[in-house]
């Protein structure tokens, strides 16, 4: 009898055992899942914190002018966070921010997000040798290890050797073909990319009928902006009863924000394609803004007298919503409409040779002249071998923007007079000089050392002497910075244009000077070589060039990095050696330009 | 001899009793262990799923953006409904951004598996990886978000924003257990 029951019992035992053991694991699992589930939900609140640290920031950064050195412990919502400033160089500052849950003393969940800030200018310089409507014309024997992205003609001597591809252009009617700009008083702000009392400004657009059915190469939009918008689409659209139709969108480009100041300017905008347009017929410009930011957003000049007769402007809050509400402004906005047509052409000497793809209406050249890869083309010349394949009836690749814009120089103009103005020529060899406005010559010897610090603008002409060096200061880092010259500028055989000394920075000389109306060019069948805005000689230039009105003159033999000019000759034997570094340039702005987030920098841990 | 044996019913009444205790016992520590395999792979999927969801959002947030392929030792990783293929940029020893470099990711759906793997470049200081996040995935999308608000479906390379969508299926004895959780990350790097 008793053994019986003490086998029940034992069995009762065993299995309350199993049961016990059963409810206590699933109550340990869920406890572990709570744990997984609340550590997962504490990291991303610890993310979010930090990011927040970041936004505080890069807003305390503008506030003060970069004064800020970080905070040990700041609380917000369920944790705190703690930010530490580093210098990476003088426009660049490494933002180091860590969230806490719940806070730095007994972290449970701590997350690190690092980005650099800079209030630097991006300037993507991405081909080798950038022309605009004037060309480009090679001597003998140029070796051009990069890309070509010419607007107007390019031709090349016997011999020439380009590594990469070329493009150029279909040509652009020098002239707008429809305009409007306001004056004085009737000039207004047209605030989009914002909520403007109530109004959800996100899409803008200006009606125009050209005088002329060709197709559309660029549109020319006069803007401004306040702190950092990011890119807006500009689109191309066929009217709709007065409205953009949704349904046909032409032409689509990107306006690239950094050609935008916080002064108005004329800011170019090409698009993917060159799209037909027919005479007297109504098309739109529309931008579309990223997103409404009270911020961060853009001005678009209105002319209140309402001067252009042949459109007029609209707003939306939603340009593709199934019915688009397209509401009138008074007024017209600023822009210019340029017309294609023009047929551009690359000629190459005999015994030329391309490496890569060519992409051009015409394609001439001398015998011997080979294409290693494909050739894009309405017309071929018969001597022209093409290796790769080949693509008759191609369109005209579009005419692509010069990188720096008319605002980023009014923005540099401004900083150098911020450093102080000099009257008269200065004459000297080795000095330091900037940031500074010198309203004359800037007269050198030959051996000169000039330390730059930017930007520096010289209202006269350059004129150097032999193996004269401008050199970055070395505070710039990994920064870059402008030489800007009104007038022209004469540089000895042997002279350079160096950065600061570290990797990615350059130096920039910028001429304004207009050579379009300073003779034609031999090499397009004028009768005389054109005043150039900058000739450098036989020199081995590591800086950049640029001059979008000017012509660039290298004389036999001389190296270059980077070239962009309205035309650029170059004499017999030039080497062009592109430096991949040129695609992500950044120009430190003065005091008055606000800190950014540097993209591609951010980090989490 | 003054103890008597049992009765035959005596016998069977508590065998009877034993057996009915016994069934009872059983059916309970059958139902708790079965629960307890339910409950544990139920807490398997809720944890697999926590783990890959984070660690998609984590990738995305630092990448620099979605490319359409990659190739890597012959075999090419495109980014599509059911793969996406990120590059983040390389780090050097001291945790620095290398410029123009990249290390390459990829999240991508192995027959039930949910794997994820990690190419770095040659300079970077990342260690290649490749993982297993779940093994009972029954689908797993990703959808490629632009900037708008609400945000429309572009092509992946355009993408600024990641949606991932992810079901885990397990047999559970009779019934089918399926969890399913979306999240999404914007690329903080593009």
């Amino acid at each position: 009898m008793t053994n019986q029951s003490g086998q029940v019992l034992l069995i009762v035992f065993v299995a309350v055992g199993v049961v016990l053991f059963t409810v206590l694991s699933m109550i340990a699992g869920s406890q572990i899942y709570y744990q997984s589930a609340s550590y997962a939900q504490n990291a991303e609140k610890a993310t979010a914190l930090a990011e927040a640290g970041i936004d505080k920031a890069i807003a305390s950064f503008n506030k003060t002018g970069g004064n800020y050195n970080g905070e040990a412990e700041t609380f917000l919502g369920d944790g705190s966070y703690s930010v530490t400033v580093a210098n990476k160089d003088a426009a660049t500052k490494i933002i180091t921010v860590t969230g806490y849950i719940p806070n730095k003393q007994s972290a449970k969940t701590k997350r690190t997000v690092t980005i650099q800030a800079s209030k630097g200018v991006g300037i993507a310089f991405n081909y080798g040798l950038q022309t605009g409507e004037g060309g480009i014309c090679m001597g003998n024997g140029a070796v051009l290890n990069g890309s070509i992205y010419s607007n107007g003609n390019v031709s090349g001597g016997n011999g020439t050797s380009i590594t990469g591809d070329v493009y150029v252009a279909g040509g652009t009617q020098a002239t707008a073909d429809q305009q409007t700009d306001c004056s004085g008083v009737n000039c207004q702000d047209y605030i989009f990319g914002k909520q403007v009392s109530g109004e959800n400004r996100q899409d803008v657009a200006q009606s125009f009928k050209p005088s002329q059915t060709k197709v559309l190469n660029k549109v020319s939009l006069k803007l401004k902006k306040t702190n950092n918008p990011a890119n807006p689409t500009v689109r191309i659209m066929s009217d709709n009863n007065g409205k953009p139709d949704k349904n046909s969108v032409l032409a689509t480009g990107t306006l690239l924000a950094n050609l935008v100041s916080n002064q108005y300017g004329f800011v170019d905008v090409t698009f993917n394609s060159t799209p037909n347009l027919s005479a007297n017929t109504t098309y739109w410009i529309m931008i579309h803004a990223s997103s409404l930011d009270n911020s961060n957003y853009w001005y678009w000049s209105n002319d209140l007298a309402q001067s252009y007769t042949q459109g007029q402007p609209k707003w939306s809050s939603n340009w593709q919503a199934s019915n688009p509400t397209w509401t009138s402004i008074t007024g017209d906005l600023g822009f210019k409409a340029y017309m294609g047509g023009v047929i551009n052409s690359i000629n190459l000497g005999n015994g030329s040779t391309v490496n890569g793809n060519v992409h051009a209406n015409t394609i001439t050249g001398g015998s011997g002249v080979i294409i290693k890869k494909d050739a894009y083309y309405q017309v071929l010349g018969p001597s022209i071998t093409v290796q790769g394949t080949k693509y008759p009836n191609s369109t005209d690749p579009p005419p692509t923007v010069f990188p720096v814009s008319d605002a980023n120089v009014t923005d540099w103009k401004n900083q150098a007079v911020a450093g102080g103005i000099t009257n008269g020529d200065v004459n000297g060899c080795t000095m330091t000089l900037g940031p500074r406005k010198i309203a004359g010559n800037l007269q050198l010897g030959n051996g000169c050392t000039i330390t730059v610090k930017a930007p520096l603008w010289i209202t006269g002409d350059i004129q150097a002497g032999n193996t004269t060096k401008f050199i970055l200061d070395s505070s710039f880092g990994a920064t870059s910075g402008p030489i800007i010259v009104d007038g022209t500028t004469t540089l000895g055989n042997g002279s350079d244009l160096k950065g600061s000394g570290t990797i990615g920075s350059y130096l920039l000389l910028f001429s304004n000077y207009d050579s379009s109306g300073h003779g034609d060019n031999w090499c397009f069948g004028g009768s005389q070589s054109g005043q150039a805005a900058v000739d450098a000689g036989n020199s081995s230039i590591s800086g950049i060039l640029y001059t979008p009105k000017g012509i660039v003159n290298l004389a036999n033999g001389a190296s270059f990095k980077e070239i962009t000019a309205w035309q650029i000759t170059l004499g017999n034997n030039a080497i062009l050696n592109y430096d991949s570094g040129f695609a992500s340039t950044v120009f430190s702005s003065g005091p008055s330009g606000s800190y950014s987030l540097v993209k591609g920098t951010y980090q989490v841990k | 001899m003054t103890e008597k044996g049992l009765t035959l019913v005596e016998i069977l009444i508590a065998m009877g009793v034993a057996v009915v205790v016994g069934i009872l016992l059983l059916s309970v520590m059958i139902n708790s262990a079965g629960l307890f395999y339910r409950e544990s792979s139920k807490l398997q999927e809720g944890l697999n799923i926590n783990d890959a969801l984070s660690k998609v959002r984590q990738s995305t947030k630092q990448s620099s953006g979605v490319i359409a392929s990659y190739t890597y030792g012959g075999t090419t990783y495109t980014s599509s409904a059911t793969q996406v293929v990120l590059k983040i940029p390389a780090l050097d020893n001291l945790g620095n951004i290398i410029s123009n470099t990249n290390d390459y990711i990829v999240f991508f759906q192995d027959q039930n598996k949910l794997r994820y793997k990690l190419f770095p470049d040659a300079q970077s200081s990342r260690k290649s990886q490749d993982q297993i996040f779940s093994t009972s995935v029954d689908s797993l999308t990703f959808k490629y978000l632009n900037s708008q608000n609400p945000p429309n479906e572009v092509t992946p390379v355009s993408a600024t924003k990641v949606r991932i969508i992810l079901s885990l299926k397990q047999k559970n004895g009779q019934t089918i257990e399926t969890n399913t959780a979306t999240s999404e990350a914007a690329l903080r790097n593009d």
